[in-house]
């Protein structure tokens, strides 16, 4: 066990050195020079300024020189100042990834909420009514984007029941019901595919573990219907619940990006989005490596808590 | 084989959505009624107007043409990236699984560590750098799906390359050239048909959600994905501005799945889910 | 028959290596598929090989095809040194040594018409194209027993023995001089098992073929075989020629495996020589004689010391302890365990 763990854990630094690598290497090898991009056509031509930002960017020194400067900067976590407001970057991403992590564990729990019911009912009314509603959302939501499905959400709850706020962000500790209002639009819509795919998981797997001899044995035994399903059979299927959520990581991640521009929410992707609009380059680079190192380390609890729920794995 | 096409109903269906959107997109340019970058400060954000069926945006513009000249960036981007994801890809993994050893590990490597993150970040980390744009896209979501490929191409080139046909071939004395062009390709071809449906849908999807967040097609030239990007401001003043193009996508990747599971039926009956 | 030796395999070695679990772990071991097999082939005979699945007759195959690279050895294939060629040297002799395959569900692409199937031989090599290629592949399908116009047909239209037939066809489409038959039959139904190896006869006396006959089925080598090795392991433990071996097996993995046979007798009653255990891992074989874990009649020299091939009649080698010269054995022609045949 704890080779495995080390192993997985050394691959965890390899996959984000080459991270680091390739954010690096793409800086160094994007058409253009980056110092005159960043100053805008007026400034570029200014061969001074230009020089003073090669400076200011770290390209002016020898290439491996930068790149070992460039590696020992992460691994103290340090990017740089952002080129706009003289901001640490390390400062932004401190003040906009938990604003992420919340919306991402808001719609975890939500998805999970609304999906593992869903999946014991599909599974047990085979067929029924919300089995059938099932399939065919979930056939929607694969084909709708996640920020149609935000904006379908936006018109309904915001502009035609006029519950919720359609956008942006107040902090919890100055006003908690409006913060809470604000967030349930964005990690609903985010829930949304996930709950989908987690409600179709729980379902074949209630439905594999049901049809097992052990349940079987256990209905035999004279087990009430209720604790046969909670204690045993939604015990062996929560694994693949598990699962679902580890794989489909990628994809919330991928969503909190869209989501955080169509609400507004002033999280790490909406950062990114920012940076990269205004050509920030070490903000770019600091939100890149932040996102991916985090990615990378949720990867590894996933594959870990895999590891001890699922002792076969082991 | 034709046959089987023309039976399978979500085929059928797929189609029908597809065709004419495929053949708006080819003849777009000479069916616009208006101009769709011709501003009309007099006719902002109206709902629909005499000439104007699916009304106009912040700028006046018109949504139809907007729409239908939406159609070509996202198409040719989806089509062009997977074209670049799928050579590459079936090359390189037809490469790893034939000649195997060192090549197969780098490249295997190389996929895995690609295939780990999420697309749209990858997408983001080279648009960061290297800028938006038609051209950029293809080429940024091309490499993006390169994985997908090499892997399948890979596991298939491994199953079939140990059948005893490609072994009487090589015992023949045939060429690799000839062994993994002629024998072994056109047998994991299946599979391969089926993940260029699923990463049309991907990349249409991905470069929608680029041009929604403004990284993707520079405007003013239209793409649904920044349609609905730019109308988010303006809900409240022209909610079918942000339907119109949400509908069309929506839509547009309803039928692409549908044509991917029923690709899939008939070409792969074995991986038929219940 | 001539007696030229057509094929000659010295010392052949074929090992695996196994993959290792991690960069940490130690260096796995191997699996000794093809360990010190030396044999020869004479032009126009029919070399039968037996043994159990999983003792390397498979790997064997493939590596005089050089299908598998050998790790050490040598075969000489009609006064060639075969290994040492590459190029377009080894493009010329490939040529000659062609092979039908075991699966015929599997051994014809199921992308490909017939016609191609059969012509894929004359375009790698050059020999025929257009209207003379057709018109071998037609004559080629008429001479294994099949209809010429079943050229643009798939394969999937075709029943086990006709596929076998196709494969047949392929083989012989560059006028080879040997063709290894590696469990060619064994996947049909016995009486197309019949038509088949027929058909193998007809066409060796017509065209002077020569055969390596793989098979785990020992009656239908002996139905065909000239001469027979037995292999175990990796090993041969045993050569001689066909009615030589059925006579008076020499070795006990020989004996065990004919008396295996069933007999079409109920009334017959013979002795059944059982091996104990199961077949030691390829990974880790014995040291000593190979069989040493199983053999009946173990010695503790077996466990010691490899056997050397002797000759206990004319044609007829083996490698056991019990027919060395430092045992009695070698002098008595009868076997320490007789088998009555019928």
């Amino acid at each position: 066990m704890a080779r495995i763990l080390a192993v997985k854990i050394s691959t965890v630094f390899i996959q984000v050195l080459v991270v680091a690598t390739i954010v690096f290497s793409l800086v160094r090898i994007m058409p253009g020079d980056p110092a005159v991009l960043v100053l805008g056509t007026e400034r570029g031509a200014d061969p001074a300024a230009v020089k003073e930002m090669r400076h200011t960017l770290g390209l002016d020194q020898p290439v491996l020189t930068q790149y070992s400067n460039w590696i020992s900067d992460m691994a103290r976590f340090d990017f740089g100042k952002s080129l706009f407001d003289e901001m640490d970057v390390k400062t932004f991403i401190s003040q906009r990834l938990p604003k992420t992590i919340e919306l991402a564990i808001v719609a975890i729990l939500l998805a999970s909420l609304i999906g593992i019911p869903l999946g014991i009912i599909a599974a047990l009314k085979r067929g029924g009514l919300v089995d059938m509603a099932l399939s065919s959302i979930a056939a929607l939501g694969i084909s709708f984007p996640v920020y149609v499905v935000g904006t379908f959400l936006i018109l309904f709850f915001s502009f035609k029941l006029f519950l919720l706020p359609a956008s942006g962000y107040v902090d919890f500790a100055e006003d908690p019901i409006n913060h809470i209002k604000r967030i349930i639009l964005p990690a609903l819509t985010l829930a949304f595919g996930l709950a989908a795919t987690i409600a179709r998981m729980t379902r074949s797997s209630m439905l594999e573990v049901l049809n097992k001899d052990f349940i079987q044995t256990l209905r035999a035994k004279g087990l009430s219907e209720k604790s046969v399903i909670f204690k045993h059979a939604f015990r062996n299927s929560i694994i693949s619940v598990i699962t679902v959520i580890g794989l489909e990581l990628g994809g919330l991640i991928g969503g909190t990006v869209l989501i955080e521009y169509l609400f507004n929410w002033p999280g790490m992707s909406s950062l990114l989005v920012n940076s990269i609009a205004d050509r920030d380059y070490p903000l770019i680079q600091g939100c890149i490596i932040t996102i991916a190192t985090c990615y990378i380390f949720v990867n590894l609890v996933v594959d870990i808590l895999y590891g001890i729920m699922d002792p076969r794995t082991r | 084989m034709l046959k089987k096409f023309l039976k399978n109903k979500t085929f059928i269906i797929s189609f029908v959505i597809l065709l004419p959107m495929v053949v708006v997109a080819i003849i777009g340019p000479w069916i616009i009624p208006h101009d769709p970058l011709e501003i009309h400060s007099d006719k902002v954000l109206q709902q629909s107007l005499p000439g104007y069926p699916l009304g106009t945006d912040e700028f006046g513009r018109d949504i139809l043409s907007r729409l239908i000249l939406g159609i070509r960036p996202t198409l040719i981007v989806a089509l062009g990236a997977t074209f670049i994801a799928f050579t590459c890809g079936s090359i390189l993994g037809m490469s790893a699984g034939y000649f195997r050893g060192i090549l197969e590990k780098t490249i295997m490597r190389i996929v895995d560590i690609v295939l780990c993150f999420p697309p749209i970040l990858l997408a983001l980390m080279v648009v960061g750098f290297w800028g938006a744009g038609i051209n950029n896209l293809m080429i940024i979501i091309g490499i993006v799906y390169i994985p997908r490929f090499a892997r399948l191409a890979y596991s298939s080139t491994i199953q079939v390359k140990g059948l005893e046909y490609v072994q009487s071939e090589l015992s023949l004395g045939a060429s690799h050239l000839r062994v993994v062009g002629k024998i072994i390709f056109p047998n994991i071809l299946s599979p391969l048909i089926i993940q260029i449906s699923l990463t049309i849908a991907a990349a249409i999807l991905l470069e929608s959600g680029l041009s929604f967040l403004g990284l993707g097609v520079i405007p003013p030239e239209p793409s649904w994905g920044q349609m609905i990007g730019q109308s988010r401001g303006y809900i409240s003043s022209n909610p079918m501005y942000v339907l119109w193009p949400s509908l069309f996508l929506g839509l547009t990747m309803l039928a692409i799945n549908l044509m991917g599971d029923s690709l899939r039926d008939i070409l792969d009956p074995k991986l038929k889910t219940k | 028959m001539k007696n030229d030796v057509l094929l000659e395999v010295k010392h052949l070695k074929k090992h695996f290596p196994l993959k290792k679990k991690s960069i940490f772990s130690k260096p796995a071991g191997s699996v000794k598929a093809v360990d010190d097999v030396s044999f020869s082939v004479f032009e126009g005979e029919t070399f039968g090989l037996v043994g159990e699945s999983g003792c390397g007759k498979s790997t064997l195959s493939r590596l005089i095809t050089r299908l598998v690279k050998a790790d050490s050895g040598e075969i000489n294939f009609d006064g060639q040194d075969f290994l040492r060629l590459s190029g377009s040297d080894l493009r010329k002799e490939r040529k000659k040594i062609q092979m039908v395959f075991q699966k015929p569900y599997e051994s014809l692409n199921p992308r490909m018409t017939v016609g191609e199937i059969i012509g894929a031989p004359f375009e790698i090599h050059h020999v025929a194209k257009g209207a003379e290629k057709e018109k071998q592949v037609k004559n080629l399908l008429e001479m294994v027993g099949l209809s010429g116009q079943y050229v643009n047909r798939y394969p999937h239209e075709f029943s086990g023995g006709q596929r076998q037939r196709i494969g047949i066809a392929r083989a012989l489409a560059l006028n080879p001089k040997l063709i290894i038959c590696d469990e060619a039959v064994s996947a049909l139904d016995v009486s197309i098992q019949s038509q088949i190896l027929n058909l193998l006869n007809d066409l060796q006396k017509e065209f002077n073929l020569t055969y390596l006959f793989i098979s785990h089925d020992l009656s239908v080598v002996k139905h065909v075989s000239n001469r027979i090795a037995v292999m175990y392991l990796g090993r041969i433990v045993e050569i001689s020629d066909a009615s030589g071996l059925y006579a008076s097996p020499k070795h006990p993995y020989t004996q065990a495996l004919l008396s295996a046979i069933p007999v079409p007798n109920p009334d017959h009653k013979k002795e059944q020589i059982i091996l104990e255990g199961d077949v030691p891992s390829p990974v880790n074989p014995p040291t000593g004689c190979r069989l040493c874990t199983r053999c009946p009649y173990v010695m503790p020299i077996c466990k010691e010391i490899e056997p050397e091939f002797m000759n206990v009649s004319e044609g007829h080698t083996v490698a056991c302890h019990l027919y060395s010269s430092s045992n009695q054995l070698l002098n008595n022609d009868t076997l320490p365990l007789s088998i009555k045949t019928s």
